[in-house]
């Protein structure tokens, strides 16, 4: 056919009844003529009439014949077995309702997962140009190390980038009508703005000059400050914006798309910190790919430069590395695996969904054996009847995708909160195209599959015997395929459920693990001061904080540390120890560093094993003779220092290290150190939830290291939560200005540091619930079958003398196996699942018998419940009555 | 009823039959391009009326014939149908075609005979 013709014939199928009119005016005009003529020819009127249809052929086929010619007859066909699958799913509303809800759940439920994942792993970030973004990340994979603006200067001279910068995270307190606010705010190195392609919508970027932090202090803030607090006025800029007591300059507004979102201030860092050495580690650095460069020629540039770096600066850049990674990579590092597994556990369940639908539709199928017979006797050939039906559950599945999206649509403020503390980058989650996509090419891939069952059974419908034979004895037809879709069923499921086993398993071990501490009874009050804040303030504010806190009644203890237990690490060094060198094995090593008050270990209840705490001396102590003391390794005598006994055991073994003196060159391993002496060493506390053994630590008095956020810890007499409020009134005694960023019990915060593990494994758990009530619902419907079809087997057998208990057991008997098919399967499924779950795993393993066991023994439970009832049907049959029937 | 030495009109020859009327014979409605065939063939072939108007819906399709709403003989809405300048060239092809055929048929029937 030309296209020509195809258009006109497309355009007929848009006029259909106009053409349809004019087709019976044009005949009835042509019969009318040829009966006159043949009047005029002296015929009488009805003989006429007679001979003018006789010469004209059937009137009918000609329409017919014309129709065909018309139009485009598979559409009309389309249209034909649409209109009649409607109807046959209008006839049976309750297969209609439970297929949409089944592809309803199940296509939302992936919906709106792939929401997240759009949101968090694909969707670019926003108000950033990230094309050409890549962070250039010092350190190794498990242990990035932050850069430092001496070696930024290095990076800003690579040709391969157009731009780099560096910032760190800041927080700032702003006074609003007279109420201390912190706002987080980033310290900028450098050409920011032309690194992000972020845009201003009013005013401009700093100049050289106030980059450098040279000059008038300025600052840019966000659109929601700028709302807030100035009401959107242009007259903000060159105000003053007053941030920890020191005026800045407003120079511009950046757009309202941005990212971090919660940044309200970008203000170049100030010149002591631009002019920072390169044994400072606290800045993340980006840079903009120049035109035409790639990811692979830019690393080759950065590891030649690294190298050089590494020779000119030995002591600083000697093991220097560093990887060109993309930012989206590096913010989603961690949750990129979960969220990964929770897509894949609903896209499990959405086939499970399927395969639910597929018995369903197998049994509807059966049920009609005898209209498809009747159908093909009467000459539909098997191709119009395979047509029929696959029209029929793409319709299902149209539905049941619009249903999802629906779903998708409604669940997703829902996921989004829920998500919201867990996941970063959420407030880019939407139904955009990309994630309609999905959820209808999920629901056509559905139909597809779906459609596969009724056509392979119209292939095979025996029009002789299904005529022949009447409405129940026809059932005892296959049950293979049914067999199959039930034990795949029960295959699905069991993947959810060891996983759900296996991270239950490793969230105990993870809960289970001795704490070292005890947890009960006290308070923590978290609040931090702007980097760059001068020490002498910090320190008399520790000082005084810690006597205002422990002048309160009910509190027994007061300490204070730079993060509590279970939060991870925040500083870091070598050790090395004065009296021999180190060993080879632990050249490369380094401790855990934490500033604390001496107060901090009773307060937590952290048990001393050896020596004594940290004195409670307010100043530096004084050696004797102390500052130039020439010792065995050169350099100066430091305050005393507490370490753990993990410390202990790997670097003095079954020495004692009580008295022992030690030193952490941190960064600059060739500076002359100053060496600190062990008083005491403490048990082995909790630093990670995701560590079960604890690293070598050492603590420090808060007066030798310079760490300005503070988490204090108050045990108590009684409740805890009680003291917060006059614990808040005491530290604004001593600070008026002071914000307090997290307050609660201890028991509460360390909730928290598993809170992603929990909703992880509750997640799943949801997952493989509702997978084993599908599965179950499969083996129920199997099982009712094969009962009604072998009823005159048990009615047989009972009537012969077996024992009920015989007949239970040979009705349960095909599920069983079933489940152990299904079982079995889905174990070996599961270990592929496990190489993906290995990581999100804690002192688990893949194959953990417990949990495997576990997941089993569920299993079985969830089958024997969905089999007991239709084989007790079994065992209750009449005999007589089966037996009489035929 | 057709008689023994009629026959009917051989497959894809009536568009060629109805070209060639409208060529001849200018715009015509369909029942006019029926008398007018039978009259041609003069009861040689016999034709059912009714199949002219699948073949002139073909022959639109084509681009080869147009139609257009105009006033019958007797007063009445009536198409009218005619050729394109398409469907004129594709008529010369058409009867080329067709008289080569016949000329090579008639000459293995010569020579067979």
């Amino acid at each position: 056919m030309t296209f020509r013709a195809w258009l006109l014939r497309a355009s007929d199928l848009l006029q259909r009844k106009k053409r349809e009119r004019e087709l019976e005016e044009e005949l009835e005009l042509h019969l009318e003529m040829a009966t006159q003529e043949k009047i005029s020819q002296g015929m009488s009127p009805e003989e006429a009439r007679f001979s003018a249809y006789r010469d004209f052929g059937g009137v009918e086929q000609i329409k017919e014949l014309y129709r065909d010619q018309r139009g485009l007859p598979f559409v009309d066909h389309l249209g034909q077995d649409f209109r009649l699958a409607l109807r046959s799913l209008l006839r049976r509303p309750g297969f209609a309702i439970v297929s949409m809800l089944l592809l309803g759940l199940g296509i939302g439920g992936v919906t709106s997962i792939f929401s997240v994942v759009n949101a968090v792993l694909l969707a670019p970030l926003p108000g950033v140009d990230t094309e050409r973004i890549l962070a250039l990340q010092a350190g190794t994979e498990q242990r990035p190390v932050g850069g430092n603006p001496a070696r930024l200067k290095d990076w800003q001279q690579l040709e391969s980038f157009e731009a780099v910068a560096g910032y760190y995270g800041d927080s700032a307190v702003l006074l609003e009508g007279g109420e201390p606010r912190k706002i987080p705010v980033r310290r900028t190195f450098g050409p920011f703005l032309e690194v992000a392609g972020a845009r201003l919508q009013l005013g401009r970027g700093p100049s050289q000059v106030e980059g450098r932090g040279e000059g008038d202090a300025v600052a840019m803030i966000s659109d929601r400050l700028w709302k807030r607090s100035y009401g959107g006025s242009e007259q903000v800029l060159g105000q003053s914006l007053l941030l920890d007591g020191k005026s800045h300059s407003i120079i511009g507004v950046l757009a309202a798309k941005q990212y971090p979102k919660e940044l309200d201030a970008w203000i170049p860092a100030p010149v002591e910190f631009q002019q920072a050495d390169r044994t400072a580690r606290y800045l993340g650095i980006f840079g903009r790919l120049a035109e035409g460069v790639t990811k692979k020629e830019a690393q080759a540039e950065v590891d030649a430069v690294a190298a050089r770096l590494a020779w000119a600066y030995p002591a600083t850049d000697e093991d220097l590395e560093v990887r060109l990674v993309e930012p989206k990579t590096l913010l989603t590092r961690e949750v990129r695996t979960p969220v990964l597994l929770v897509l894949l556990a609903s896209c499990c369940l959405l086939l499970l969904a399927c395969l639910n639908l597929a018995g369903l539709l197998w049994a509807r199928a059966q049920a009609r054996q005898r209209e498809a017979s009747i159908r093909i006797a009467l000459g539909a050939g098997t191709g119009r009847l395979a047509r029929f039906y696959l029209t029929e559950t793409l319709l299902v599945a149209s539905l049941g995708g619009v249903a999802g999206l629906v779903v998708a649509h409604l669940a997703l403020a829902a996921v989004a909160g829920a998500a919201e503390r867990h996941l970063p980058l959420l407030e880019a989650l939407t139904l955009d195209y990309r994630v309609i996509s999905v959820g209808l090419l999920a629901a056509i891939l559905c139909g597809l599959a779906l459609g596969l069952v009724p056509i392979w059974l119209a292939s095979r419908v025996d029009p002789v015997r299904g005529l022949k034979q009447g409405g129940e004895g026809f059932v005892a037809g296959r049950l293979r395929l049914r067999s199959f879709l039930v034990s795949s069923q029960i295959a699905l499921s069991m993947v959810l459920v060891v996983c759900t086993a296996l991270l239950t398993k490793s969230f105990l071990q993870m809960t289970s693990v001795p704490l070292g501490f005890e947890p009960s009874q006290v308070l923590s009050i978290k609040t931090n001061f702007a980097w760059g804040t001068p020490p002498e303030t910090l320190y008399s504010f520790i000082d005084e904080a810690l006597t205002e806190l422990s002048a309160l009644p009910g509190v027994r203890y007061v300490g204070v540390a730079d993060r509590l237990p279970l939060e991870g690490e925040s500083q870091r060094s070598p050790l090395r120890l004065r009296d021999r060198p180190p060993e080879a094995s632990l050249e490369e090593a380094s401790v855990l560093i934490r500033s604390v008050s001496p107060g901090y270990f009773s307060a937590l209840g952290i048990p001393l094993r050896a020596g004594e705490l940290l004195p409670a001396h307010r100043d530096r102590i004084e050696y004797e003779g102390s500052h130039e003391e020439e010792s065995a390794g050169g350099g100066r005598l430091g305050s005393p220092v507490v370490i753990n006994e993990a410390l202990a055991q790997v670097y003095f073994g079954s020495e004692s290290p009580i008295g022992r003196w030690i030193s952490f060159p941190y960064g600059d391993q060739k500076a002359p150190p100053t060496w600190q002496q062990v008083v005491g060493v403490v048990g082995d506390v909790r630093q990670s939830p995701r560590l079960a053994d604890s690293q070598p630590e050492v603590f420090l008095a808060y007066r030798d290291t310079y760490w300005p956020i503070l988490s204090f810890v108050l045990r108590t007499q009684g409740d805890p939560i009680l003291l917060a409020k006059p614990a808040r009134e005491a530290l604004r005694r001593v600070d008026a200005s002071l914000v307090v960023s997290r307050l609660g019990t201890l028991e509460h915060e360390l909730g928290q540091s598993v809170s992603n593990e929990r909703i992880q494994t509750l997640l799943m758990a949801a997952f493989a619930l509702l997978a084993l009530i599908l599965a179950a619902t499969g083996l129920y419907g199997l099982l009712s079958t094969d009962i009604l079809r072998r009823s005159r087997e048990f009615g047989i057998r009972l009537a012969l003398g077996a024992q009920p208990s015989d007949i239970l057991w040979s009705a349960l008997r095909p599920a069983l196996l079933l489940t152990l098919l299904g079982g079995i399967a889905g174990l070996l499924l599961s270990l592929l699942a496990g190489g993906f779950l290995k990581a999100m795993l804690f002192e688990t393993s893949t194959m953990d018998l417990g949990a495997l066991l576990a997941a089993l023994f569920v299993l079985y439970a969830a089958s024997a419940l969905a089999a007991i009832l239709p084989a007790r049907r079994g065992t209750r049959i009449d005999p007589v009555r089966t037996l009489g029937s035929d | 009823m057709s008689d023994s030495n009629t026959g009917v009109v051989p497959y894809g020859s009536l568009d060629l039959l109805v070209l060639k009327t409208l060529d001849s014979m200018g715009s015509m409605h369909g029942f006019g391009i029926a008398r007018r065939i039978e009259q041609v063939c003069e009861q040689l072939v016999h034709l059912n009326q009714g199949s002219i108007y699948p073949a002139l819906l073909r022959l639109q399709q084509q681009g080869w014939i147009e139609s257009e709403w105009g006033v019958s003989e007797n007063n009445r809405r009536a198409k009218f149908y005619s050729i394109t300048p398409a469907g004129q060239k594709q008529l010369e092809v058409e009867v080329e075609n067709w008289n080569r055929m016949t000329s090579l048929v008639a000459r293995f029937l010569g020579e067979t005979s």
